[in-house]
């Protein structure tokens, strides 16, 4: 653990940590929207900026930058809001918001600094490319089922080429961690679609309550990445605790 | 087309890294990247489908399309387009009967367009099957399309 300096308060951090996960643990929060802890930090939607003076060759250089991606090193000093930071923020929210305007968290993040949300219609796009479903599809799920797609004004994420999706399980990860709630997830009784990403899955229910547990290949995956027992796989985490208890009650274990 | 997939593949190594080498080559081969051929890239290399689409789209050489034995390129960058390429562009569409973008119902022309090809003082430019052509009129486009069509007759007669 090293000593860091984080607006004026002297705090303990672990060497190489993000920095901004660093100041989300004490409480200090800096907006953000691509960032999330189980992906390695690739700095995508530019909110996130800070000021970090640092000591290099003798003389101190402050500069800005994304702090999801910068590490803990000894000596540093934040400033997480002044406002330099808050001008370069506005700026950065007056192009997510032109890029997606119907996504509420861009607008309340909008709203805050100042931007003129009114000025962007609210039609259209809410995906603000920030690229975390595809990382947590591949790096958490070892799936990869999406991908980035074009360029430019055109680009976008999606499933390659225009069938269903032969990758997607359904785990729904991907729409878990979206900063702007944009991949919308449909379950029926025995269904669970992912417009977004043209995929329709089978629902596996609860072999006890009945409740959805998983998609098919969802289960399967885990089959195969984590070897879990197929009695296990379908029931629900609720009931699979009850059963445990029952189990280790009546071999004497409690 | 797995077996010319294969080679091509061969030619590079089945590393991630040369997946845009083999991908142009498959291109050459077929004048756009047909949809079996990716999928085998994609077994072969072990490279997601994803990624591979990413890099098909994000590239303009590149298709998804298929397309036609001849392929006619209009330059619609800015210097190109301050010389008239609009009008080329027209020309080309009236004469092979396609939109921009399109393709020949026989499949002997597509029209595209690109953004600069980095030969402005020439322009405006017009690429055909890899030949560029500087400073053309919207009367000479027919001509480079007869040209086509005449090479095209005399190989069907040998
Ligand atoms: S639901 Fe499909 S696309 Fe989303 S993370 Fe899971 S496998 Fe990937
Ligand atoms: S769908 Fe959500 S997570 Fe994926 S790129 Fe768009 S905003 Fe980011
Ligand atoms: S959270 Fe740091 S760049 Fe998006
Ligand atoms: S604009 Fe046509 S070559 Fe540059």
């Amino acid at each position: 653990m090293i000593d860091i300096v984080i607006d004026g308060k002297t705090i303990q951090a672990e060497q190489g940590a993000s920095l901004l996960q660093t100041a989300l643990d004490n409480g200090i929060d800096i907006p953000h929207l691509c960032y999330h802890p189980a992906v390695e930090a690739y700095g995508a939607c530019r909110l996130c900026l800070v000021e970090v003076t640092a000591e290099s060759h003798g003389r101190k250089k402050t500069k800005l930058t994304t702090s999801c991606n910068y590490p803990v090193l000894p000596g540093i000093e934040v400033v997480t809001d002044s406002e330099n930071i808050r001008e370069n923020r506005k700026g950065v929210l007056e192009l997510l918001i032109a890029r997606a305007p119907k996504a509420k968290r861009v607008r309340e993040l909008a709203a805050e600094y100042g931007v003129d949300a009114q000025a962007y219609p609210v039609s259209g796009e809410e995906c603000i490319l920030c690229g975390l479903c595809i990382q947590v599809c591949k790096d958490v799920m070892g799936v990869e089922a999406l991908g980035f797609i074009g360029r430019g004004d055109k680009k976008d994420v999606g499933t390659p080429f225009d069938d269903l999706s032969k990758e997607c399980i359904g785990c729904a990860s991907c729409a878990s961690v979206c900063p702007t709630q944009c991949i919308e997830v449909i379950d029926t009784a025995d269904t669970r679609e992912l417009p977004r990403w043209r995929a329709i899955h089978k629902l596996v229910r609860c072999r006890i309550c009945g409740k959805a547990v998983a998609t098919e290949k969802h289960l399967a995956h885990l089959k195969k990445t984590v070897n879990m027992d197929e009695d296990v796989r379908s029931v629900c985490p609720t009931c699979r605790r009850e059963f445990y208890a029952k189990q280790a009650m009546a071999e004497g274990h409690m | 087309m797995q077996r010319t997939v294969d080679k091509i593949i061969d030619r590079y190594g089945a590393e991630e890294a040369e997946l845009l080498a083999v991908l142009m080559d498959i291109q050459a081969e077929y004048n756009y990247l047909p949809r079996p051929a990716l999928e085998r890239v994609s077994e072969v290399m072990g490279v997601s489908r994803s990624r591979i689409n990413y890099m098909a789209t994000f590239f303009s050489a590149f298709s998804l399309e298929e397309r036609g034995k001849h392929i006619c390129t209009v330059c619609m960058g800015t210097a190109c387009h301050v010389r008239g390429a609009p009008m080329l562009v027209e020309e080309f569409e009236r004469i092979l009967e396609v939109k921009a973008g399109g393709t020949t119902e026989d499949m002997q022309f597509t029209l595209e367009t690109v953004n600069c090809v980095g030969a402005c003082a020439l322009g405006p430019l017009v690429i055909v099957d890899g030949e560029y052509h500087g400073n053309q009129k919207s009367a000479q486009v027919s001509r480079l399309v007869k040209k086509v069509r005449k090479a095209d007759a005399k190989e069907g007669a040998a």
